[in-house]
């Protein structure tokens, strides 16, 4: 991503021009999608966080610091949004709008879901893959977040900590018992990965 | 060194990112120590199936973008609403409430053609309901927008038979939460069917395929008439977002390229003819 292309942009934002921040958006919204996508697994979820993540950024505009670079920046935003979702549909304990609305797309997408094994040698690696998305699933939010961006999005160490706002130190060592705790989800699925 | 801090340093153990020293002491430990030794392979193959969350890439929802800046645009909306001085803001309310019936019948600016709305980030947007088509195999699949209550009713045009009629309630979506009532539209046969906003009168135009393609490839007739063998022919919706009185438009769809056989059948109007992103043949 160019940073100095992004710069100008949000200039032009900030003082008013809807066009520069479209064209922020369209740059980037696909990367924010993907992040997002690999941490809820749902296209409707994901384009909702992108959607309040990109609010967000128009609202923050104005504070964004240049020092930074403004797709890490996004990508703490998105990591928030995520994070503010999950803490939200936990304490509400029902269904989603998305998910009981009329949307035949969201339909379509609860639809792929089969879990019967499946003999040939795709079926073993959807099958792995479909072992370490509920392992990773199953970590917790901040720790899936930081899994993801490391091994999906293939951000640097260094990245995630700007991202984060932690120090690197931090993020290695959390990244570490992360990997370890997908590996004792997996204990049970490990000869699926062993070559 | 203990087992927990060899645990510690797996991952820059795997990495190849331990200084040299402490490379050589995990490495001694794991040689001298069975299970952590299995426990240090089975966090390697842990780790190695984490590099395969990469590789799939998930396309974004085609009204994506749409999205993102109709809630950009709503934000900007009610936040230069909210500026407004307070007795304005009662006599737009009064005003509203006279001519409610007046402006719901003549609708708020609604954008058919997929253009980029007005709205500005300085001073106060204009926000507008939109209809969206795209394709999804030969089906077209109508979405619509709106930041009030709307009824969108999808009909078919030869016989009036009403196929769909969704009740939109934009206000109902915390800042502009949209599009979670597309409608999908297949047809046996090729058919002309109209879009409409109830309250507004220019409907939209989908010519929508039908299961398999049944109409000759050249003809002569209305730009209904040719839409409908664009869509025939080349399996796609084609939306019509435009009025023409001519009615002898010619066509030899032979082309293998459904915007060049298109261009050619318009070429004596100032009519023109692309393909979506969303899929769908557009004629403006």
């Amino acid at each position: 991503m160019s940073g100095a292309e992004d710069r100008l942009l949000i200039e032009r934002a900030v003082q008013g021009e809807r066009e520069a921040f479209d064209q922020l958006v369209r740059k980037h919204e696909r990367r924010a999608y993907q992040y997002a996508f690999r941490l809820t697994r749902s296209p409707e979820e994901a384009a909702d966080i992108v959607a309040e993540a990109f609010f967000r950024v128009y609202s923050a505009l104005r504070s964004f610091r240049q020092d930074s670079a403004f797709g890490t920046w996004l990508y703490r935003i998105v990591t928030n949004c995520y994070l503010d979702a999950q803490k939200k549909s936990r304490s509400r304990q029902t269904t989603s709008l998305s998910r009981a609305s009329s949307d035949d797309d969201a339909e379509l997408e609860l639809q792929i879901e089969d879990t019967s094994p499946l003999p040939d040698e795709t079926a073993l690696e959807k099958e792995r893959a479909r072992a370490l998305q509920r392992a990773i699933d199953a970590l917790p939010e901040y720790q899936r977040a930081m899994i993801v961006m490391y091994h999906g999005e293939q951000l640097s160490y260094e990245e995630i900590a700007e991202a984060l706002d932690l120090p690197i130190g931090t993020v290695k060592s959390r990244l570490n018992r992360a990997r370890l705790s997908l590996r004792d989800l997996l204990s049970r699925d490990l000869e699926l990965f062993r070559e | 060194m203990h087992a927990d801090k060899a645990r510690e340093l797996f991952s820059a153990y795997l990495e190849g990112k331990l200084d040299p020293a402490l490379r050589e002491s995990l490495g001694r430990k794991l040689a001298s120590d069975p299970k952590l030794r299995e426990e240090y392979e089975s966090f390697a193959a842990t780790y190695r199936a984490l590099q395969s969350l990469g590789s799939p890439a998930e396309e974004p929802a085609f009204d994506l973008h749409d999205r993102v800046m109709a809630r950009i645009d709503r934000y900007a909306w009610e936040k230069a609403r909210a500026k407004e001085p307070w007795f304005r803001n009662w006599r737009t309310a009064l005003a509203g409430g006279l001519a409610a019936l007046a402006l719901l019948s003549a609708g708020v600016s609604l954008m058919q053609r997929g253009g980029a709305p007005s709205a500005s980030l300085a001073g106060t947007p204009a926000v507008e309901d939109r209809l969206y088509v795209r394709a999804d195999g030969d089906e077209a699949v109508v979405a619509f927008q709106t930041f009030g209550r709307k009824t969108v009713v999808v009909r078919e045009v030869n016989q009036g038979r009403e196929l769909a009629r969704v009740e939109m309630d934009g206000t109902a979506y915390p800042m502009g939460q949209l599009f979670r009532s597309p409608i999908r539209v297949r047809m046996d046969q090729p058919s002309l069917v109209h879009v409409v906003v109830e309250g507004r009168e220019d409907p939209l135009l989908v010519a929508v395929p039908g299961r398999k393609a049944s109409l000759p490839r050249e003809g002569r007739g209305s730009i209904q008439d040719l839409a409908l063998a664009l869509a025939d022919r080349y399996r796609v919706p084609v939306v019509v977002s435009t009025r023409t009185d001519k009615t002898d438009f010619v066509w030899k769809l032979g082309n293998p390229d459904s915007v060049a056989a298109a261009t050619d059948a318009l070429r004596a109007t100032a009519l023109a003819a692309e393909m979506r992103p969303t899929g769908v043949l557009w004629i403006q």
